[in-house]
């Protein structure tokens, strides 16, 4: 990974080199020190920062929460505040810029430091991704119906819900459409596979039994292409897989691939039954 | 791993072909398997419907409609009763929990073994 590049802002500068020092020991990469709030807005737009580090008595006009609430609304950029005072009145104003962190100083080593820089950098992604989640599910929302706001499980005519998680499931990650809207399209995908009988049947004897191509051929009373199509198919939804033993492949059940079907598939049939 | 010969492969077959449950389920996932019968059963679950209402969800024409819904009747998936003139369709939850009963056996099978 890329090193972080930090800002580190305050007056005293034997203060801001001595944690610049603390910074790079953690292998972060202090790119920037300055004194006041004004010199730290100039700066910022050319630095592409990652992190600033704030203090809240500053040089300038500005002090450092002023300086962090014009950031936060105009930039990306997680701040954590880095002050002596740890009184209530100051806290109060600072989190109204919303900081990731709050360091007392004196900072006399890294052990100061690390913990909140890192916490920091990680509730930071954490909002992004969110933030990230909600647009697209918003442009989602807005590409399939301009015009509402239903949700996909308050949708009662089941193909607009199709529709829907079809069309979602193309936009989104792939991360998100499992946890989220995966469920009934893999349902009705997996049901395919078992709706031919003899598919079914190779399936219910293979709980039993690895079987090869010409068992199951012989099992179904099909010609051979048959028998590897249904083979095909059902290797395709991932609930048998091929194994070689001497000369022959066999085929046995893929159990997680298969539990994952019963759970689903448990789960409809008991919704219908309730 | 038990080699299979040709009679063995014959007793087994006759016993799975005639195994109640196996037939029953083999049944049920060629029914339930078709998109559109798995369509209407999703929405009849929500609320009961008329035939109309379901071409219009589905936005099917009326003769694919009707054959879906007469298979998943003749089944035993759903019921009918009658509304005024028409036909109003609802789910057979006792179809559903036989089902889900037989599945259990089934998929207690799977669970217990290792592959």
């Amino acid at each position: 990974m890329a090193q972080i590049k930090v800002m580190i802002v305050e007056d005293e500068l034997i203060t801001a080199e001595a944690i610049a020092i603390l910074l790079k020991k953690l292998n972060y990469n202090p790119i920037a020190i300055v004194s006041s709030g004004e010199e730290a807005i100039s700066k910022i737009k050319n630095l592409n920062l990652d992190l600033i580090l704030m203090d809240i008595i500053l040089a300038g006009t500005m002090d450092g929460i002023e300086t962090a609430q014009f950031i936060n609304t105009n930039y990306n950029i997680p701040i954590i505040f880095i002050t002596a005072y740890g009184d209530k009145k100051t806290l109060d104003r600072a989190k109204l810029s919303e900081p990731y962190g709050y360091i007392v100083k004196p900072i006399t080593n890294e052990d100061d430091l690390q913990p909140t820089i890192e916490l920091a950098m990680y509730n930071h992604q954490v909002k992004n991704n969110l933030k990230k989640g909600n647009e697209k599910f918003e442009q989602i929302k807005q590409l399939i119906q301009p015009d509402k706001n239903t949700l996909p499980s308050q949708m009662n005519n089941p193909l607009e819900k199709r529709n829907y998680l079809e069309q979602a499931n193309e936009a989104l990650d792939p991360m998100l459409k499992i946890e989220v809207f995966g469920e009934q399209i893999n349902l009705i995908e997996w049901l395919r596979s078992f709706s031919n009988p003899d598919r079914f049947l190779i399936v219910d004897i293979m709980k039993s039994h690895p079987l090869r191509l010409d068992e199951i051929q012989m099992f179904i009373d099909k010609s051979q292409s048959t028998s590897s199509h249904h083979i095909k198919k059902l290797e395709k939804t991932g609930f048998i897989k091929g194994w070689k033993k001497g000369k022959y492949i066999y085929y046995s059940l893929n159990k997680p691939k298969v539990m994952e079907f019963v759970h689903l598939w448990e789960n409809w049939i008991k919704n219908l039954s309730s | 791993m038990e080699e299979l010969t040709k009679d063995k492969i014959k007793t087994i077959k006759k016993e799975f072909k005639n195994n109640t449950s196996s037939k029953f389920l083999r049944e049920c996932m060629e029914i339930i398997g078709n998109e559109d019968r798995f369509l209407i059963l999703n929405l009849l679950h929500n609320k009961p419907c008329l035939l109309s209402d379901i071409e219009k969800s589905l936005d099917r024409n009326q003769p694919s409609i009707s054959h879906h819904v007469r298979i998943l009747e003749k089944h035993k998936f759903i019921h009918s009763s009658l509304k005024g003139k028409f036909k109003e369709y609802s789910i057979s939850r006792e179809k559903f929990l036989e089902l889900l009963n037989i599945w259990n056996q089934w998929f207690h099978i799977i669970q217990s073994k290792n592959y």
